[in-house]
């Protein structure tokens, strides 16, 4: 499985269900097998697609993300980012197992549509430290998610 | 990190610290050891659990997504 944006988020812009820069987004961990269903009805956060991580240092709902879009063009790409006002997130003194996803979702809109789903290509578990998630794009610095077009 | 008992042919799946009881001394410190799951139950009364060990820290990268790719995917 890779990392992938859910198609039932699309909806969501659509409709301007999800407004960036006023809505607060946040970051869960998910354990288990990694979701893959693409277009299920159930990819939001609380929905059957997911299963948050427990454990010591980690509550329930995850991390708040501050995110901010904005226009960006390099290399003749023309794109519309959005990205996060810091490189990484994390829970310290953690304790927790079996983590093999994060995931990003619209904390405000209803549902809470997941945007992002980033497979860590194995589980990861960490007991009494910090676990930590970059967003390592620089394209703009931290970028989270984007359209792109080529002309 | 390895079973005590079993000397590393179980994983450790919860890593805790062990003491063993039986060797408690007031002229030394007492040792620890570390047990695998299946051993925990098995080494119940000579051992008792002191804490949790640390492990190092996890980090892992995310990339930017892109809304269009194919399939859905960056």
């Amino acid at each position: 499985m890779a990392s992938y944006i859910p198609t039932q988020c699309l909806a969501g812009f659509n409709t301007a269900a999800i407004h960036v820069g006023s809505d607060t987004f946040k970051l869960a961990l998910g354990t288990g097998t990694v979701p893959s269903t693409y277009d299920s009805a159930n990819e939001y956060y609380g929905g059957s697609d997911f299963t948050e991580a427990t454990g010591t240092g980690y509550t329930a709902g995850g991390n708040t993300v501050t995110l901010a879009g904005a226009q960006y063009t390099t290399g003749g790409v023309h794109q519309y980012a959005t990205a996060a006002s810091a490189l990484s997130s994390s829970w310290a003194a953690a304790t927790l197992t079996n983590v093999t996803y994060a995931y990003l979702y619209d904390a405000t809109a209803s549902p809470k549509y997941a945007i992002c789903v980033w497979d860590f290509g194995g589980a990861q578990s960490v007991t009494a430290n910090t676990f930590a998630v970059n967003f390592t794009d620089t394209n703009p610095n931290y970028r989270v998610w984007y359209w792109s077009v080529s002309p | 990190m390895t079973c005590h008992i079993c000397e590393g042919r179980e994983t450790i799946e919860s890593a805790v610290r062990y003491q063993l009881i039986a060797e408690q001394s007031p002229d030394k410190p007492p040792p620890f050891v570390a047990l695998c799951k299946s051993h925990c139950s098995e080494a119940e009364g000579a051992y008792r659990e002191i804490k949790r060990l640390q492990t190092g820290p996890v980090t892992i990268n995310l990339p930017g997504l892109r809304i269009g790719g194919a399939v859905g995917r960056s």
